[in-house]
């Protein structure tokens, strides 16, 4: 063995290693106590991330200029831009992204104020007997496998046998057709996300506001303040940093929303809640026309990179003076 | 429930109804928030103990909870179940180990060696995450199918393990430097060399955050299910590639489901209960200090 591969071993198998600082070889201690056991240390982390991130964006371009298909004994043709012309007068593809918009710009508002408001509850019952038990079961769905949440609540609001309908009619209120109409499938749907989501910003909005000094507000009681100047005045500027954050990271899994549709809808009644995560997966793995799936992955990509340009920018501009 | 927080102080509190009213409305408030997320939660489990034909009554019958058919049938001896959970546990589990064994040194490095260009390399591994996995599904799935890995549980682990990378660097990288220098340079007086103060100081001190890792590493691979569902098939199946069957029936056999589901969330529930301190932690420290 040589000098190289010992020091690596001994650095990768851990602990009880060299007690002597100075440690007779060179490139041992250069490893042990010199900048070169840094670049070793970074390495492994490196390399896997390159593996699963560079390869698949170089890959998804080279092919998404040819007409290959997984399953198929055809030749590989190079097509130019065609699955790029073709994406763009795709109805399918295009209302798909469109579902997705709207998912975004009906259910990230709503995610924003019920989490801003069940955060308000929660502080302020903060103290209380059983809060912490609270809390914990409040944050519980946003922790649940989606599947199984999208399964279940597929039960519970089936119009015929799912119990929500029965609690209706207990109550004289009208039957609802759920996932099963293209009227109410999409907003049954985003319903059933913010229940699991708007948990999980409630807790952002949560820290938020727990590191608010209580001497705002207690200076603020003694001129006078009324409760919505407490909200307007206090909580929304200081709150937008995090209110950005939670939006953009809300808009990111929005984009990426499959197993809530898979497990209720699968994109249906009709193309009602098909959304574009959705159709890539139709494309790929169910027609196998890998490069257009391909090339609308890239669509997809180029939307989430300017999105999280937003991302940055936001934060940038609501940077709290320290 | 040994964990109930004191009232606030006495002094606190204020004589007068008015002021009692208002704090029996939050409580209230509070107490309803808790049912809303847990009601059908319980609902479902309760589902699990059910027959068929008590699934289709409404109103739903209350189950005999000694009655274990659904999980016996699922998971005891040949339930078809069976191979997909103790796959998913594997699963998660490598993930976990895997991840924290490339990210713990990374982090490190990232945190307290000279590395050229070290803005532009967290820069990368911060962006890395932003990438949503269904515009990488298609490649990744090519990918395996190329190394021959396709079907295979390894083949996952390796996604699973690049998706969770760089939120665990980024995360471990701000804990690890927020242990303070002089404690590592005083071991290092002490006769450690730097790696040797990683692994005897730094580690240690820094558990709690480790933990916060682990904690979301294994439930991200429990939980995933897209790539599992693109990348397993029949002998390698997760959890939850085995539960979406119940998605697409013609007459769903919600019994079944409901004893499938229960065991998936679980984990979710063990875990919030054992460690909400770690859990809002990690989820506000990985939404919060995105600079």
């Amino acid at each position: 063995m040589t000098d190289i591969q010992k020091s690596t071993v001994a650095e990768r198998t851990a602990a009880p290693t060299s007690d002597q600082p100075d440690a007779p070889l060179p490139l041992r201690s250069r490893i042990m106590d010199g900048n070169l056991g840094g670049y070793l240390l970074l390495l492994p982390a490196v390399l896997i991330l390159a593996l699963l991130t560079i390869w698949p964006i170089v890959y998804s371009i080279a092919i998404s200029f040819t007409n290959y298909r997984v399953n198929s004994r055809q030749p590989t043709e190079f097509i130019g831009l065609d699955n790029f012309t073709q994406l763009f007068s795709d109805d399918t593809f295009l209302g798909a992204l469109w579902i997705t918009a709207k998912f975004v710009l009906v259910a990230i508002p709503l995610q924003l104020i019920l989490g801003y408001v069940c955060a308000r509850i929660l502080s302020a019952a903060h103290d209380m007997p059983g809060a912490r038990i609270f809390r914990t079961f409040f944050i519980v769905p946003t922790m649940m496998t989606s599947l199984a949440v999208a399964l279940f609540w597929g039960y519970i609001l089936d119009p015929f046998i799912g119990v929500y309908n029965w609690i209706l009619a207990q109550f004289g209120l009208p039957q609802q057709e759920f996932f099963t109409s293209t009227d109410s499938a999409f907003r049954t749907v985003v319903a059933v996300y913010l229940w699991q989501w708007v948990p999980f910003t409630a807790m952002l909005f949560m820290a938020g506001l727990l590191s608010i000094p209580r001497q705002i507000y207690e200076a603020a009681s003694i001129d006078g303040a009324r409760w919505y100047h407490r909200v307007l005045q206090i909580d929304f500027p200081l709150l937008k940093r995090v209110g950005a954050i939670a939006g953009i990271l809300a808009t990111v899994e929005i984009i990426r929303l499959f197993d809530l549709v898979y497990g209720t809808t699968q994109g249906g009644p009709g193309t009602s809640t098909l959304t574009n995560a959705i159709e890539i997966f139709r494309i790929g793995f169910q027609d196998f026309n890998t490069a257009y799936a391909a090339a609308a992955s890239l669509l997809i990509l180029v939307v989430t990179i300017l999105i999280s340009q937003l991302f940055v920018r936001a934060l940038k501009e609501t940077e709290q003076p320290a | 429930m040994t964990a109930i927080s004191e009232p606030a102080p006495a002094e606190r509190r204020p004589r007068f109804g008015r002021q009692h009213l208002k704090w029996a409305g939050i409580w209230l408030l509070a107490l309803l928030l808790a049912l809303m997320s847990a009601a059908p939660i319980v609902f479902i489990m309760l589902t699990s103990f059910k027959t068929f034909i008590q699934t289709q009554l409404l109103p739903p019958p209350w189950p005999d909870l000694t009655n274990l058919d659904n999980y016996t049938t699922l998971f005891a001896g040949e339930g078809e179940a069976r191979g997909p959970l103790v796959r998913s546990l594997i699963v998660a589990t490598a993930t976990m180990l895997i991840t924290l064994t490339a990210a713990i040194p990374a982090a490190y490095s990232l945190a307290r060696y000279r590395i050229a260009r070290k803005k532009d390399i967290q820069f990368w591994i911060i962006s890395t995450r932003m990438m949503p996995l269904i515009a990488a599904i298609v490649p990744l799935s090519s990918m395996l199918l190329a190394l021959h890995l396709n079907n295979t549980v390894q083949g996952l682990i390796i996604v699973y393990v690049g998706i969770n990378l760089s939120f665990a660097v980024w995360l471990l990288t701000i804990f690890f430097q927020s242990v303070p220098q002089q404690v590592e340079e005083a071991a290092q007086l002490d006769g450690h060399s730097r790696l040797g103060t990683m692994f005897k100081v730094t580690i240690p001190i820094a558990r709690p955050s480790i933990i916060v890792v682990a904690i979301f590493t294994w439930i991200f691979a429990w939980n995933e299910f897209l790539a599992a569902l693109v990348l397993t098939t029949g002998e390698s199946q997760t959890l939850p590639v085995f539960l979406s069957r119940y998605a697409s029936q013609t007459l769903t056999a919600y019994e079944q489901m409901a004893a499938v589901a229960t065991v998936q969330i679980i984990p979710a529930l063990i875990i919030t209960f054992a460690a909400q301190r770690y859990i809002v932690r990690g989820l506000s420290m990985g939404a919060l200090s995105a600079d």
